[in-house]
Parts: C-alpha cells; structure tokens; sequence
C-alpha cells in the first residue's frame, strides 16, 4: 500500500558530501533532562488520531502520548517487519493461524491514573470501523472479524483468514481511553475536536502541555510512564515553521535540534556545520513517470520502454538529488525484503530507444528534429505538481533528454488538488508523482486492473497475468512465497513498464551533535524517542 | 447636511451588505467548482471510495451544489452558523476567530507605520520638491514597491535574522514565552514583530509617500496657501493644518484601498514569518479545500475591505460636501 506524496524539494546548488547513515548513537551514559525543539512544517490537525491520521506529522507526534499493541521493527529489508511488544506484553496464535491472545501490561496507566485495559482495545477497534468516525485507515480492519476483551487484560482477536499482515493491520491506530473518550457518540466525533483536547488523556512516553495553534506543540515527559526512567529528554517543543528554507536557518542559528526531511542541496552546508550532523536513511518512496495506456501514443509496452530508455535517469539523480537517491526499477523499492534484485533498472540508452521507435514506424521524415508516423507526431504532456521544485526540476530535464530523442514533450505543472483530479479520471498523457509504501507489499493499488475504477491505477495499466500473480499475493500465508509471486509481478511490470520509475530517495534529517541516540528511520523519524537524550550545555 | 450624510450612508451599507454576499456566492462555487475536494487531501490507497463517499456524506458534499448552497445560506443567514471545519474539526468560525488578532496586530501596526512613515517622507519630498532628496525618496519609494513581498521577507531573515541575529526568524513568541514575566512578554512580542512589520512597511510606505507628495504639490500651488504664508503662519503649521486638509482626501481613499492590499501581503508575511495569522490559515485551507473555513475568511476579509472602503468614503462624504450630493 502506497500513498501518493508531495514532495517539496528546494532547488540544488552545492557539492556532495558524506553525511553520516548512522544514527548518532552514543557510548555516553545518558543523561536525563533537557528540551529538545523540533522544526516542523504543518501543524498538529487534533489529538485524536482516528480524525487526524492522515497527516504523518499528527501521527507522529500523537504516537508520542499513545501506544500500540505492538511496535513495528525496521526490519523489513530482510523479511516482513518483525514487532515488538508494547501495550501488549505477549501474544500467541491458534493452530490456524486465525484466532490471536494478546496479553496486556498491567502497569501502564492512562494520565488520569486508570489502569490500560483490554476494554479499552476492544472499544478502539468499534471506532476505529465506524462509518461515522471515518477513519481513512479503516480498511486495515477488514480482515478482522471481532476484538474482543475476555478479561481485564486479555484481548481475543478473531480474523477472517490467515495472511502475512494479520499483526500490522491489527497494530494500525494507536490504543484509545474508552472511559473518558467513549462518552461523545461516535456520530459527534467529527465536529469535536476540541472536545478530545478539553479531555485529553494519554498513555505514551510523553504529554501534550500545550498547543499554540500554528505556533508551537510542547510535549513534557510522562511521569507516570511504564518505563522506568524514561523518557531521557523533559520537554519536546514542535515549533512551526511552514517554510523548509526557513527550518534549516533556525538549524544553522541553533534555535532548533532537529528538522527532518531537508532538502538534498542542504546537506552539505549543514554536514559541514561544527554543532550540526545530517543523519541518512532510505525512505520507503519512489517517484515515478506513469503513462496513460488508454492512450494509443502509450498502449505498446514497447514504447514504453523505449521512453524510459530515453531518459537518462542516473543523470537526473545526480543533478537533482546530490547522490542522496538511487534510480529506481520497481514498485517494491530495494531496502525491502519483497525487492526483486535481478530486475536491475533499464539503462540509459537512446540508440536502443531508436530501434525500438523505428520499428514501431516512427522516424523524422519531415526533417523537424521531431519523430513522426502518418503524420502524426510524437508529442505528448506531461503533468506534475507545481510545489515540488526536484519534480519540476526533473521534468525540464526530461524533456531535454527525450528531444534528443526526437520525441516533444510540454510540461504542465498543477496545483495538486487538480493534480489528483486530472489523475483519478485518467486525464492526462503522463504524469511524474510519487509513492510513499509502506511493507505490507500490497501492489493492487497501482498495477490490478480492478484499481483503474475508483482505484489509484491511473494509467489504466490492465495485463491478466499481473492480476492474477497479485491475486494470488494476497491470499499467501507464507512471507517466502508471497516473496517470490511479487518478484514475478516486478519481472512483468520491468517489461511492460506502465511506470517508468525515476528514482528511490534517501531521508535526510538535520540534527544537533548534542542530541544523542536518535534512532530516525523510515518507519518513524521520531522511533523510541523516549531513549533519545541532550549532552548538558556547560 | 446630516440628513444628507445619514442618507448616504445607508445607500453605502446597503450596497456593501450586497456586494458581501455577492462575494461569498462567488467564492462559495468557485471554490467548489475548482478541482478537488477535501478527501483528496491524502491519497492512501486504503482511504477506498467507499470510504470517501462516507466523508463526503459526512461533509454534506453528497448533495447537489444548488442544495448546499442553499443550505449554507440558511445556516449562515438564519442561524449564523459558518459549519464545522474539514481539517480541524472544529467551527469554522472558531478557526478563523483565533487568528484574527495575529492578523490585526500584524497588519494595525503595519499600516500606521506605513501611513506614519510614509507622510512623513512625502511631506519632505513635496517641500523640496526636484531636490536630491525628492529624487532619492522618489525613486527609494518606487525601487520597494517594486520588490516582491517574498523576496524582501527572505532577504529580512537572513541579513537580520540568520547572519546577524537581531531578530527572531518568526512566530509570535519565544518558545519559553509563557514563564516570561508580562513585561517581558510584551517586549517579546515586539522583538518579534519587528520584521515581518518591516518587510510590510517598506512597500507601503513609498506609494503614500508619492501619494502625499503628488497631492501636496497640487495643494501647495492655491492660492489660500499663498494666503496663509503671507499671513506670516509658520510653515509647519501651512502645511500640516492648512495644506493637508485638502490634501488628505486622496490620502483617506488610499487608506481604503490599501487594507485589502495589505491583507494579501500579509499572506506571504505570515508564511515567510511563521505568524499564525488569518493568510496563513487561508491559504492552507484552499490547499485542503476546507470550504467552511475558506467562506468564513473570505467573509471576514471582505468585511474588512469593504469597512476599510465605507469608512474611507464615510471620512470623504465628511469633509467633501460634493460627495453628499
């Protein structure tokens, strides 16, 4: 599963640089106290995570003061993400693999002092599948049929069959307090945000002191948390700062500890900074070229083929992401464990583009440095979204590139609300965008003809035989063969290419050398947060 | 005569309580008639379109345009309800409310700078009129209207902000603020309002200095002032009493028309600054089509300049009788 971003990139202007891939993880004894202050672009969108969820920022930092069943690991490059306990302590399966016990903690305690009950789970799970609470995640819950609490702290979960994301689809949404929030009928919930903040109450590493609207979110540690001695850092201050340019100056002056996602072009002038360090992952996204296959310019996988031969893809990485990407050849990106590593990108290769184009009849016969068939020639649209300037960047390049080709593109940038329209009802010729996934490998969204109607197939991409390898995907119990249809999906999708995919980004986070253990990663910048700590400022 | 001015300013009420409402009409299908609703504001593939048709009938949006329109109007005519927020979740007016004094700081203090500043500077270039000093202010003027709000809001951070740190890079307030004594307080909030009134100031103060000056020359030339001076009044008093009179009635227009100016500005301030402001808040909601909160601002704003422009007409009926007739 996937969801479609908007990257905002700044234009580039300065050289590589070797910033760390590590998180500054220390050999100091950790010293307790301190305020940490993040930059952040958007606001907080309310405190319950059920209305909010579709911002990463409000997740973020919700998942700050609730807990989940369990904790996702980063381990997903090697095998499906592996998960920790959390609210619930331990957990075992029945012979068939469709009926889970989940034992909770008995120690963690909301911040009014009641205990974290298996009431409280089973109530979650009602609002999290109610179609008045609309939560836009709800369909993680389809699979499961019933939640149950069968004593004050065991949970019974019944599903309707055995898969490979049975935990993650039960750990989606974090553990809600069913006796202070279960009193406003799940039909007022969208009109009362304020009345989840007036009874605010929360069972994580840290809680909400206040909230400055579009100012400022301060978070002080929870006294009463279940770790003992944690979280290290007193207080975490979110401050606002719609403008990244304007987030990395607070960075550079030392008035913020930590920005996540800067820009590739401000890497190395924070990298070089004595006080400052840029911390490096790869993030589970990809950007992408998708071709409308309804239109007959790109209905021939051929052609689609030779487009993406056509454009230097290592050259776009290098100019627009300073080495901090890697071009890209599958939906599947290649730090997780699904990738199949022998589709190796389509190379840079024009004189093969030509053949291929030539075969198919197209050629310059009237001399006007444009390719041409019947008398048709080979031009075409290509749409992107006008706030992300790597996006728009990418675009002026790749219209180079194919006009060496022969081939004429016009760029059309949209604001992207119009973006998404044009997209959903397959208007367009091809458009540039991006996908950020998350491990449950589900490529039905894109690639299943069944996605092209309501679905998020907007190139109308339809081959029997992708179908039927994704149906079969995802009915598998067994990670390795689930692994092995999925590599066959990318072998086909490598040959038909209805994307041509552009590249796989690194995540970049600016960070002060004085915060120490910051474990940032893809699946969470703010990961284990309550380990993190400040060197004491003499 | 106050018949006169009393009739006149219900004609003016009258037509400014239309054209609000021909403004939120507008904006209420133009901005549902643009592409995009609020469920687009996260493409998740597990956000289904079943799931988006349950938004959109949680929202209302399921219904024909001309309905919630007209169920809008009522709501808003009948029972002064603005509807509830799509992002925030809370009452649209609730939302726009909270931002309204950011806004008004901002811009209140802006805009006597501007006019303050900005007589001034014209009073100086019309006495020395042709002079270096006119032609410095003159083309000084034109050179900072002429130079992109953004740019200058940027260019203010790094020389002030980044390079030299005599200002905040933005917001309202310290992050330890609220332990501040309110002393302490205030002089914070002025540390940081300090910028973004700047970057605002410096456009606006150049076209009323150039008002001033074009209508004090035309002033200046009349024969009562030729009077008054060989009356033996002193100068200052020439000007600022007997010269300004007459030549403010431009001026009281420019005031009106310069809110709704000031009022976009300030959009770009706000975000360049981080102020949590009314623009700000707008501009993030067109981007989520947050329709409640967007009609509620432009609500707002339109009431703003169209009471910026009736009082500016109202302070012009007064001192021009020939406006009245």
């Amino acid at each position: 599963m996937a969801v479609l971003v908007v990257t905002i990139g700044l234009a580039p202007g300065c050289a590589p640089h070797e910033p760390s891939d590590q998180a500054l993880v220390s050999t100091d004894v950790p010293t307790p106290g301190g305020t940490m202050i993040v930059a952040a672009s958007t606001d907080l969108r309310g405190v319950n995570e059920l209305l909010s969820a579709s911002d990463s920022f409000s997740q973020s930092v919700l998942r700050l003061q609730f807990l989940q069943l369990f904790q996702e690991q980063p381990d997903f490059d090697q095998h499906p993400p592996t998960f920790a306990p959390e609210l619930a302590a331990s957990w075992e399966w029945s012979a068939d693999g469709t009926l889970l016990t989940l034992h909770l903690r008995t120690d963690v305690r909301w911040s009014n002092g009641e205990p974290v009950t298996a009431a409280d789970v089973e109530w979650t799970w009602q609002a999290q599948i109610h179609p008045d609470v609309a939560w836009s995640l709800a369909d993680t819950k389809e699979n499961i049929a019933a939640v149950e609490a069968v004593d004050e702290h065991t949970v019974r979960v019944t599903y309707q069959k055995q898969n490979v994301t049975q935990l993650a689809d039960l750990n989606e949404g974090v553990i809600l307090p069913r006796s202070v929030w279960g009193q406003l009928p799940f039909a007022e919930w969208r009109q009362s945000s304020d009345w989840f903040l007036d009874h605010l109450i929360t069972n994580g590493p840290f809680v909400l002191r206040s909230w400055d609207r579009q100012q400022q979110v301060v978070l002080d540690r929870y006294e009463g948390f279940y770790k003992p001695a944690r979280p290290f850092l007193d207080t975490v201050v979110f401050r606002i700062v719609p403008q990244k340019v304007n987030q990395v100056g607070y960075l550079l002056a030392g008035d913020v500890q930590f920005v996540d996602h800067i820009p590739a072009a401000e890497a190395a002038r924070i990298a070089s900074s004595p006080t400052l360090d840029v911390l490096t992952y790869w993030a589970r996204q990809y950007d992408f070229i998708c071709w409308n296959t309804a239109r007959p310019l790109f209905e021939d996988p051929e052609i689609r083929r030779a487009l993406t031969l056509s454009i230097d893809r290592q050259a776009l990485v290098d100019a627009l992401w300073f080495g901090h990407a890697r071009v890209a050849s599958s939906p599947i990106i290649s730090t997780v464990w699904a990738h199949n590593s022998e589709v190796r990108p389509w190379p840079y290769d024009p004189e093969a583009a030509r053949r291929i184009l030539e075969r198919h009849g197209w050629s310059d016969a009237d001399g006007d440095g444009v390719l041409d068939r019947q008398g048709q020639s080979f031009a075409f649209e290509l749409m992107t979204n006008t706030n992300s300037a790597v996006r728009v960047d990418a675009a002026v390049m790749i219209q180079e590139h194919l006009r060496r080709a022969g081939i004429r593109m016009e760029i059309r940038r949209l604001e992207f609300n119009t973006l998404v329209e044009s997209s959903l009802a397959h208007d367009f010729d091809a458009m540039l965008g991006g996908w950020t996934i998350d491990t449950s490998m589900d490529l039905d969204y894109a690639f299943h003809t069944e996605s092209i109607d309501g679905g998020y197939n907007f190139g109308s991409f339809s081959n029997p035989a992708v179908n039927e390898l994704l149906d079969l995907a995802r009915d598998q119990t067994d990670p390795t063969r689930k692994g092995e249809i999925l590599g066959q999906v990318q072998g086909l999708l490598h040959e038909e290419q209805p994307y041509t995919f552009l590249w796989e980004p690194q995540r970049l986070t600016g960070i002060a050398l004085g915060l120490r253990d910051a474990q940032s990663n893809a699946l969470d910048p703010f990961f284990r947060l309550e380990d993190w700590w400040l060197v004491p400022t003499q | 005569m106050q018949a006169n001015l009393a009739g006149y300013t219900i004609k003016r009420l009258g037509a400014a309580a239309l054209l609000l409402l021909l403004v939120l009409s507008f904006t209420f299908f133009f901005i549902h008639l643009a592409p995009g609703d609020p469920t687009y504001l996260t493409q998740d593939p597990r956000l289904g379109p079943e799931d988006r048709d349950a938004l959109r009938r949680i929202y209302g949006l399921d219904r024909p345009l001309a309905t919630q329109y007209l169920a809008w109007m009522r709501a808003v005519l009948l029972e002064g309800d603005w509807g509830t927020s799509f992002v925030h979740l809370r009452p649209a007016v609730t939302v726009v409310a909270e931002r309204v004094p950011a806004t008004l700081l901002l811009t209140g203090v802006a805009l006597s700078l501007q006019f303050g500043l900005g007589l001034i500077l014209g009073v100086v270039a019309a006495r020395r009129r042709d002079s270096p000093t006119d032609h410095l202010l003159r083309l000084g003027s034109l050179v900072l209207y002429s130079l992109p709000i953004f740019w200058m809001g940027l260019m203010a951070l790094t020389l002030f902000s980044h390079r030299w740190s005599l200002f905040p890079a933005g917001h309202m307030a310290s992050v330890d603020a609220a332990t501040m004594s309110p002393g302490a307080r205030l002089l914070d909030l002025l540390h940081h309002l300090t910028l973004p009134v700047l970057v605002l100031v410096l456009g606006g103060a150049g076209v009323v200095a150039r008002f001033t000056r074009n209508s004090l020359l035309e002033v200046l030339g009349q024969d009562y002032i030729r009077t008054a001076r060989a009356k033996g009044l002193s100068e200052v008093r020439v000007i600022w009493i007997h010269a300004m009179k007459n030549a403010a009635t431009p001026l009281v227009q420019l005031l009106g028309l310069s809110l709704p100016f000031l009022l976009s500005s300030s959009l770009v301030v706000e975000v360049v600054f981080s102020w949590p402001g009314l623009g700000r808040l707008t501009y993030d909601s067109i981007l989520a089509r947050d329709y409640p909160v967007i009609l509620a601002a432009t609500a707002l704003a339109g009431v703003l300049v169209i009471a910026g422009n009736f009082l500016a007409d109202m302070v012009h009926a007064a001192i021009d009788p020939r406006v009245r007739q």
